[in-house]
């Protein structure tokens, strides 16, 4: 009844880029990919600013050598740069990315891999941007990645997670909750399917083979037939009786002798020997 | 064949980091959630879907 475990990541990550383009669609926020990033870069949403800070603040102060903070923000700030060049386009297709070095994680190969899940093709974005491909992120699967890419890769990931990582429990209760919900939904979705494919077996069985299975079930059958029976010679006396009725009333019509007031009419008569109506 | 326990351990596994992913997507922290909501009720839903053939 279920799928094999192992297309789990792929399929939910699937679903969840399509959810956030369906979100796009919906709230029509045409925007959204091009600011998705800035607040990286110039701090113009001062609210998204303040949480990339306190994402560096944390890091900063996860990191247990100094010279350890020193490199994560240097790779924060390779980030920014390199993400502040990347066109709308290519910044959508780096975060899908993203979401396909989860897939890719999770699936047990990790990112800063010669199949660097973040750098590979991204096949449906980024089509028919090939020409303006300028950027460290963009290029195919086959080209070796460069340290620098991969410092850049392993920076958003490690960005991302830590953050992921540091989330409030109002969130991650509310996750849990979603998740039970989901799994709940899952399990009624299941037990809908199988009842549905009983039902319709069990109704198929009754017409088809059960029904001659046994006497009770035989005589059923039988009574359903009957009725049938009557059912189509009814309907089929009711046709005949129509079309004899319209039968002799067309008769009826056709022989039926001119009134005498016809006769009467002088102007009938003038059309019965002219051949033209008056 | 997979058991109802995989789903769970699975989203349990990565529903933090799709919850950032939406979130820097939407910069938003109800969309966010409500985008991960959908993707594992629609998870949830293809997920039970018999195999086809």
């Amino acid at each position: 009844m279920t799928r094999p475990a192992d297309e789990l990541p792929t399929l939910f990550q699937r679903i969840l880029q399509n959810t956030i383009r369906d979100f796009y669609r919906r709230t029509k926020v045409r925007s959204t990919w091009t600011t998705l990033f800035s607040a990286l870069g110039d701090g113009e949403d001062e609210d998204d600013q303040d949480k990339i800070d306190r994402l560096r603040a944390t890091d900063a102060e996860k990191a247990k050598r100094p010279e350890e903070a020193l490199e994560q923000r240097q790779m924060l700030d390779i980030l920014e740069n390199e993400l502040a060049k990347l066109p709308a386009r290519q910044r959508e297709a780096f975060l899908m990315r993203y979401c396909e070095g989860l897939t890719a994680e999770a699936m047990g190969r990790l990112p800063g891999q010669r199949q660097n899940p973040l750098f590979t093709s991204h096949t449906g974005s980024g089509s028919g941007s090939e020409s303006k491909r300028n950027t460290a992120i963009t290029h195919e699967t086959d080209r070796p990645t460069s340290p620098q890419e991969d410092l850049l890769a392993k920076a958003m990931v490690s960005a991302l997670d830590q953050s992921a990582g540091a989330l409030p429990s109002s969130i991650t209760a509310r996750l849990a909750q979603m998740r039970e919900q989901a799994l709940a939904h899952q399990k009624q979705w299941q037990s809908a399917i199988q009842l549905a494919g009983q039902s319709t077996h069990r109704a198929m069985g009754s017409l088809f083979s059960d029904s001659f299975g046994s006497a009770t079930d035989w005589r059923r059958w039988a009574a359903s037939a009957g009725i049938l029976l009557l059912t189509g010679a009814f309907m089929f006396w009711q046709a005949q009786t129509q079309i004899e009725d319209l039968a002799s009333e067309n008769s009826a019509l056709l022989s039926e002798a001119l009134p005498p007031n016809a006769l009467i009419d002088k102007g009938f008569k003038i059309w019965l020997f002219s051949g033209t109506p008056a | 064949m997979a058991t109802p326990r995989e789903p769970d351990a699975f989203l349990a596994d990565v529903e933090r980091r799709a919850y950032k992913t939406a979130w820097f997507a939407v910069h938003n922290e109800e969309n966010a959630l409500d985008i991960v909501q959908d993707s594992m009720l629609k998870l949830a839903e293809s997920y039970s879907d018999p195999p086809s053939g």
